[in-house]
C-alpha cells in the first residue's frame, strides 16, 4: 500500500505499524514487547493515575478532576443500571474497566506521534471475544439448558423454528465480530483520514501556502470529530457489553 | 427581589427554592410534617429508577453511530454466515450448498439485527428519562 504513494516516505497507514521494542521469543512464539504493548501499559498507567489522583481528595464538593472521574463513573453506572438492571451491579467493574481502557486508548491515540492501540482489530477482538465467551459462560451457568431458549424466541410459530434458530445463532456469533470491527474500523478510518489530509497540507502548501489552508481546516474539523468518536466508541462498546450481559441474565424478558 | 431591599413579610410565596417542597406549605405557616404520600411517591419513583427493567432506556440514539452500528452488524452477520457455510462445506463436502444457504441466513440475521436495533430506538420517547 505504501508503494502506491511514490515519493512520500510516510504513507497514511505507517502510523499503524507494529515495532518490536524488546524482541522476545518464548518457545517459538513471538512475545516481543512492541509499541502496541508499550502504549497499552501507558494507557493502564494513565487510567490508574487519573482515577487514583483525582479521587484522592474525596471532597464532598468535587473539584474539576474529581468531577471528571465521578462523571465517568456515573455514566457507566447508569448505563449498567439502565441496560442490565439491578443484577448488573456485580458486572460494573468489568464494564467500567473496559470503558476506561478503551476511552484512554482512543484519547491517547489522538496525541500526535502516539500509537492507537484500539485501531488494531486483534486488540479489540481480544476484548470482544473475552466478553462473548464470558457472557455465554455466565448465561449457561445461570440458566443451565434454559440458556439455549435465547435462540428460540418465544411466540414463534413452530414451523418457523428450524429457520429461526440458525438465524439467531448466526446473529449471536456476529456479536464479537461486529463489536470489535466497529471500534477498530472507527479508529482506523479516522486516523487514516487525519493523516491523508495532513499530507494534503504539506503537498498543497508546498505549491502555494494559500492552498494549504483548506486541508488544514479539514484536519482541525476531522480532529474535533475524532475526539467525539473516541468517546462515543468507548461508550458504545460499554453499552453493548451491558446489553449482552442483560441478554445472558434476563434471556427473553425484554 | 424585593424593591428597596426590605424584607416583605406579607409575601405569600415561599422564600426557599421551589424544589424543596415548599410549594405546599408556605414558610410563614406552621411547619407541617412532610406529606407522607408525597414521600412515598418520591420513594417509588426513585425505586423505579433503581431497578428499571432493561431495554426501557437505551443509549442516546446518535444518528451516525446508529447507522454505523447497523452497517457493521449486517456485514458481520454476512461474514459469519459465509464462514460457517464454508466450514460446513469443507467438513461435509456439500459445496456449494452450505455456503449458499448460510450466506442467505446470515443476510437475514443481519437484517433482523438491524431491524431489532432500529425498533429499539424508534420506540415511544414519552417520559424517557434524560440520560446524559
Amino acid at each position: 500500500m505504501a508503494e502506491e504513494a511514490h515519493g512520500a516516505k510516510h504513507g497514511p497507514l505507517d502510523q499503524f505499524e507494529i515495532d518490536r521494542i524488546l524482541p522476545l521469543d518464548v518457545f517459538g512464539i513471538d512475545a516481543s514487547f512492541t509499541n502496541s504493548a508499550l502504549w497499552m501499559v501507558i494507557v493502564v498507567a494513565t487510567v490508574t493515575l487519573f482515577l487514583s489522583l483525582s479521587m484522592s481528595g474525596r471532597a464532598v464538593v468535587p473539584g474539576r478532576w474529581q468531577s471528571l472521574a465521578e462523571a465517568a463513573y456515573d455514566l457507566i453506572a447508569s448505563a449498567v443500571r439502565d441496560n442490565v438492571g439491578t443484577e448488573g451491579r456485580a458486572y460494573f467493574p468489568l464494564v467500567f474497566t473496559l470503558f476506561m481502557f478503551i476511552l484512554f486508548a482512543n484519547f491517547l491515540g489522538l496525541i500526535p506521534f502516539s500509537f492507537t492501540v484500539t485501531s488494531h482489530i486483534i486488540v479489540t477482538f481480544a476484548m470482544a471475544g473475552f466478553i462473548f465467551v464470558g457472557v455465554t459462560v455466565l448465561g449457561i451457568a445461570r440458566h443451565r439448558l434454559k440458556f439455549f431458549t435465547l435462540f428460540a424466541p418465544p411466540g414463534v410459530p413452530i414451523y418457523l423454528v428450524p429457520l429461526l434458530v440458525p438465524i439467531e445463532i448466526i446473529g449471536y456469533l456476529t456479536r464479537p465480530i461486529s463489536l470489535s470491527v466497529r471500534l477498530a474500523a472507527n479508529m482506523l478510518a479516522g486516523h487514516t483520514m487525519l493523516e491523508v489530509f495532513a499530507g494534503f497540507v504539506v503537498t498543497m502548501g508546498a505549491a502555494n501556502i494559500i492552498f494549504g489552508i483548506a486541508p488544514f481546516a479539514a484536519v482541525i474539523a476531522i480532529y474535533a470529530l475524532e475526539v467525539i468518536v473516541a468517546f462515543l466508541q468507548a461508550y458504545v462498546f460499554a453499552v453493548l457489553t451491558c446489553l449482552y450481559l442483560s441478554d445472558a441474565i434476563h434471556l427473553h424478558q425484554h | 427581589m424585593i424593591p428597596g431591599g426590605k424584607v416583605d413579610t406579607h409575601r405569600e410565596q415561599p422564600y426557599c427554592a421551589p424544589d424543596f417542597g415548599a410549594r405546599q406549605y408556605g414558610v410563614t405557616d406552621e411547619p407541617q410534617p412532610p406529606d407522607l404520600k408525597d414521600l412515598s411517591d418520591r420513594l417509588s419513583k426513585a425505586r423505579r429508577r433503581e431497578d428499571r427493567s432493561p431495554d426501557e432506556a437505551g443509549p442516546e440514539p446518535n444518528q451516525m453511530g446508529l447507522a454505523f452500528q447497523v452497517i457493521t452488524e449486517m456485514a458481520a452477520a454476512l461474514f459469519v454466515g459465509g464462514l460457517l457455510g464454508w466450514a460446513i462445506d469443507a467438513q461435509f463436502g456439500t459445496r456449494p450448498w452450505g455456503l449458499l444457504i448460510l450466506l442467505a441466513l446470515g443476510a437475514v440475521a443481519g437484517m433482523r439485527g438491524a431491524f431489532r436495533r432500529a425498533r429499539r430506538y424508534s420506540g415511544p420517547i414519552d417520559g424517557a428519562p434524560g440520560q446524559e
